[in-house]
């Protein structure tokens, strides 16, 4: 009897557990996302569903190798980054295999030849070649600046 | 772009008409006397392969090594020796060869990233949707054509029987002139090509037996040889994916991207063939 009711304790325990990592999974804010592959980035897709057919493109221009730019989640943040497979060949998506862990503006999406890592500002910011001098500003940064 | 090819080489020869009718008509008689015949050879074997490809940086690699497996067809005017003795006679020829590498791919192993949390990616086009492998698959396949002409220089035997003739050859070839298109495909995507017209690029060297049927006016034979083709370089340069590069400062490694810029050729080859007689 003793038994049942811890098992019952735990498994009352993790729902709240898991709901809060849904939560932190549906960040909504900018990030920054680096590319650090050898190919331009044509397009680069946030989206809910694993399918990114229909999502809009986050990019106003292609990102060169090297670059990198702030994009915004909206939450579930699935993303996907479509490019040439080689130069001048068929187009090719590379899609994250579940939402990124992002939490804050301080999250940094690194984009390589065949997948991702995910990384905070303060890892990456010393590394050579990280184009970005801060992290990406919050809206409330902004209204405190006007204030 | 380097090929060293172990072929099969087995030659029908259709021979010109027999003499018995050249008295009537001389130049005829001349004209078969220099060309001898017309001779169809099909080759098939085995062939190694590398490539060399320029990277961004300017760094020329090898690229694509591997084994690969060869056919191909050749038209060329031969005809089988009148008398054993030395021999210097004209070359034509058409040759049509595909070497095929299959898949040469070199899987690159991530080491763990000294920080944050690494995401494998999930691949598809986005056309179709259709998912694909991540990986990039390297493929290689050569198609070349050449229209040529020479010179050909060596020595020829034939030791007569009453069935047939038997005949043989060392000889070496010196291709004076020659068009030749080349097409490569790498990867699924990918293509680049090169054509145009050379001199004093391509010579072949060859041993060949077999026999040859007056009465008939047929030859079959089978030979050893080597060629060596000159470079040449792709009008368009495919990509092609190089020797493997890490980023130390996030542990990782890949394919460096590389553009294939020109090919040159050799194949050598020892006859281990079937022979085909029309």
């Amino acid at each position: 009897m003793l038994f049942v009711l811890v098992t019952g304790c735990a498994a009352g325990d993790s729902a709240p557990s898991d709901r809060m990592m849904e939560l932190d999974m549906e960040y909504q804010g900018p990030i920054t996302l680096w590319n650090r592959s050898q190919f331009p980035l044509d397009q680069v897709r946030v989206h809910r569903l694993p399918s990114y057919a229909g999502a809009p493109n986050r990019l106003s221009a292609p990102l060169a190798p090297g670059a990198a730019v702030v994009i915004e989640l909206s939450g579930a943040n699935r993303v996907t980054i479509i490019r040439g497979k080689v130069e001048g060949g068929r187009e090719w998506a590379i899609s994250t295999p579940r939402p990124v862990s992002a939490t804050s503006h301080l999250f940094v999406l690194v984009v390589f030849d065949d997948g991702f890592l995910e990384a905070s500002f303060d890892e990456v910011s010393a590394l050579d070649g990280f184009p970005l001098e801060a992290p990406p500003r919050l809206p409330e940064d902004d209204a405190s600046d006007d204030a | 772009m380097r090929r060293t090819a172990v072929c099969f080489i087995v030659s029908l020869g259709v021979l010109a008409p027999s003499s018995a009718s050249a008295e009537d008509d001389g130049v005829w008689s001349h004209l078969r006397d220099l060309l001898g015949g017309v001779e169809l050879t099909w080759m098939s074997g085995r062939a190694e392969v590398s490539a060399e490809a320029e990277t961004g940086s300017g760094d020329l690699l090898t690229v694509a090594g591997g084994d690969a497996a060869q056919r191909g067809f050749a038209i060329s005017l031969y005809g089988p020796p009148k008398r054993s003795g030395l021999i210097l006679a004209p070359a034509l020829g058409y040759l049509s060869q595909r070497i095929l590498l299959a898949d040469f791919e070199q899987l690159v192993t991530q080491p763990a990233p000294p920080f944050g949390e690494p995401l494998s990616g999930a691949c598809s086009f986005p056309d179709t949707g259709q998912p694909a492998p991540c990986s990039t698959v390297n493929s290689y396949a050569l198609s070349l054509e050449s229209i040529r002409t020479g010179l050909r220089m060596g020595y020829e035997w034939r030791l007569p029987y009453t069935w047939g003739v038997l005949i043989g050859s060392a000889s070496a070839v010196g291709y004076v002139l020659e068009y030749r298109s080349m097409g490569v495909d790498l990867g699924p995507d990918q293509s680049g090509t090169a054509a145009g017209w050379t001199g004093f690029e391509s010579f072949e060297v060859g041993a060949a037996f077999g026999v040859y049927w007056p009465r008939w006016h047929l030859a079959v034979r089978a030979q050893i040889s080597a060629g060596e083709y000159g470079s040449f370089e792709f009008s368009t340069k495919p990509e092609f994916m190089g020797r493997t590069i890490c980023a130390g400062d996030f542990n990782r490694c890949s394919r460096e991207r590389a553009y294939v810029s020109e090919t040159s050729l050799s194949s050598s080859g020892l006859s281990l063939g079937v022979v085909w007689v029309l």
